[in-house]
């Protein structure tokens, strides 16, 4: 485990070979501005997000037999489907009828034995083999047995689906993933069964969004009313990691949270009555209500590495987007997809315990409400941000060691992105 | 179409029902705080913070399932305290500041495995 202020620049390999992350970025902390912006370097972005492993969801969403859900990769103009057959398990396939190339599935998620184009009424076995195509006989160059809906990768680890876009992936998800793949396998995700999910279109290149989900540095003060109370302690105000690891492509780091924060019942009685009757996901502090019978993250030891007493939970940022954030009382993902090199989707879930009163549920409807309005003053600075640095006035950024985690993003994003552009990104040698 | 009163003891917050009590979702809650004043809000927050106690002993009195429709609209109206807080008790104003207005944002709820 790294201490907040070392950076280290160390190989990760996405498939390409092991190649180390743009060396500027991460030792002085200095990165050209024109990455957020650059056509070029968005369309080898997209290259790189149709061979590489996507996080698409969780098991639990797909629990049952023609269960389904969609998952959009925009970058790619890729949509998904991933769903659970009887007989061959969860599946993943392109939601594209073969007939003509329609859209087969238009919602986000069901339930189905059968999945019928709306289009001509071609109609598909979960396992993805063509049952029945009106006026077959009229078809003389589709042969059913012979036809499947297109194939796409999917694999799991700790519960969650992976899909991979390349017909012939460079990695399985465990090399992706590497020693990750060996992490948080029996945590208890599924012990936060209820989960609140939102999505917004941004107007800021999605790098943007990861990085402010990768560091604390700003929430004391865009977050001075909304969340700086809970997750900043007095020691330690400009959030540094308490111990953050570079595994690959990925990164793992360890966060505080206030231990001294208590709700004044004058001032905030509402948000007092929230935290006294659910335990705010984040929060480690005693006046959380027992939970005894859930299981809890605060034990297992693929988590809170460097034993930092205050521990306000781990975030596992996995290239090329996406953090899973765990914590004490329940656990999030949060993302940030490329649609255009000034365009983005964010995607956030929440996970809660399942309510057991109506109280309950009010306190995790209260705990909505602020969480959405922390991702809520995120989003709408990005958007601004996007603007400034569109507009060319900076030549370059910068990140501090307490922006540790995005020195290591961009440098990793970066000479990912060299690479595909043919530049001369710096290469371990071999060993 | 007559609106079922809130229960005797909540007669209270009838003023409020009508505004809250047809709500069904985050989306709509939040949408009606970012429209409203904030005296608007804290007459709101005023009349109900300090009873959630009671509000949710009463509601959580009755089975698991549907409440009847006086409890229902109850609950519904109660649950509009969750934007009233962040408006009253965090930001001191009815809207995140730099968000458009109006916001428009789902929050979708579900729930895996048996409800």
């Amino acid at each position: 485990m790294r201490s907040f202020d070392e950076p280290l620049l160390s190989p990760f390999d996405i498939g390409f070979g092991p190649t180390l992350p743009k060396r500027e970025v991460v030792e002085n902390g200095i990165a050209q501005a024109n990455v957020y912006f650059s056509p070029e370097r968005f369309a080898a972005e997209r290259e790189i997000f149709s061979k590489v492993w996507l996080f698409a969801g969780r098991v639990e969403e797909v629990a049952q037999p023609g269960d389904w859900f969609v998952k959009d990769v925009e970058i790619c103009d890729a949509s998904v489907i991933i769903v659970n057959d009887r007989s061959e398990g969860i599946k993943a396939f392109h939601n594209v009828c073969l007939h003509r190339g329609m859209k087969l599935l238009w919602e986000p998620r069901g339930h189905n034995g059968l999945f019928t184009c709306p289009y001509h009424a071609w109609s598909f076995a979960t396992d993805g083999t063509l049952k029945a195509l009106p006026d077959e006989e009229n078809f003389p160059q589709v042969c059913k047995r012979e036809q499947k809906l297109k194939p796409v990768s999917v694999d799991s680890w700790a519960g969650f689906l992976f899909i991979n876009l390349d017909p012939h992936p460079q990695q399985t998800l465990e090399q992706f993933l590497g020693p990750i793949s060996n992490k948080l396998i029996d945590a208890p995700f599924d012990a936060y069964p209820r989960s609140a999910s939102l999505t917004s279109p941004m107007d800021a290149n999605w790098k943007l969004g990861n990085e402010a989900s990768g560091e604390g540095y700003h929430v004391s003060s865009l977050h001075r009313k909304s969340a700086k109370g809970w997750a900043l302690p007095e020691d330690n105000p400009h959030s540094h990691s308490l111990g953050w690891e570079q595994v690959g492509p990925h990164l793992i780091t360890t966060l505080p949270s206030n231990p001294d924060f208590t709700v004044d019942l004058t001032a905030r009685p509402i948000q007092a009555f929230a935290f006294m009757n659910q335990a705010q996901i984040t929060s480690n502090s005693d006046d959380a209500p027992d939970q005894e019978a859930q299981p809890s993250f605060s034990d297992h030891p693929d988590l809170n590495r460097p034993k930092a007493k205050n521990w306000g939970g781990d975030g596992f940022f996995l290239f090329p987007t996406g953090q899973i954030g765990v914590f004490p009382n329940g656990w999030w993902f949060n993302s940030y997809w490329p649609v255009a090199v000034d365009k983005s989707r964010w995607y956030a879930r929440w996970y809660f315990c399942a309510p057991k009163t109506r109280r309950q549920r009010f306190a995790q409807e209260c705990m909505m409400a602020m969480y959405r309005d922390v991702l809520t003053e995120d989003n709408f600075s990005i958007n601004g941000q996007h603007q400034g640095l569109a507009s060319g006035a900076l030549e370059q950024v910068y990140f501090g060691y307490p922006e540790i985690l995005l020195r290591h993003m961009s440098g990793i994003m970066q000479a990912a992105v060299d690479n595909r552009l043919g530049g001369e990104p710096e290469r371990l040698a071999a060993e | 179409m007559s609106i079922t009163k809130l229960p005797d003891q909540f007669s209270a917050l009838e003023p409020f029902a009508e505004k809250w009590g047809r709500l069904e979702t985050a989306s709509e809650r939040y949408l009606l705080r970012q429209s409203l004043t904030m005296d608007e809000l804290r007459t709101f927050h005023d009349a109900a913070a300090n009873r959630l106690d009671e509000i949710f002993t009463y509601l959580d009195s009755f089975p698991d399932g549907d409440l009847p429709e006086a409890e229902a609209r109850l609950y519904r109206t109660v649950m509009g305290l969750s934007e009233v807080m962040q408006a009253v008790e965090i930001f001191g104003a009815p809207r995140v500041k730099n968000a458009p207005y109006p916001h428009h944002i789902d929050t979708i709820w579900t729930h895996s495995g048996s409800e």
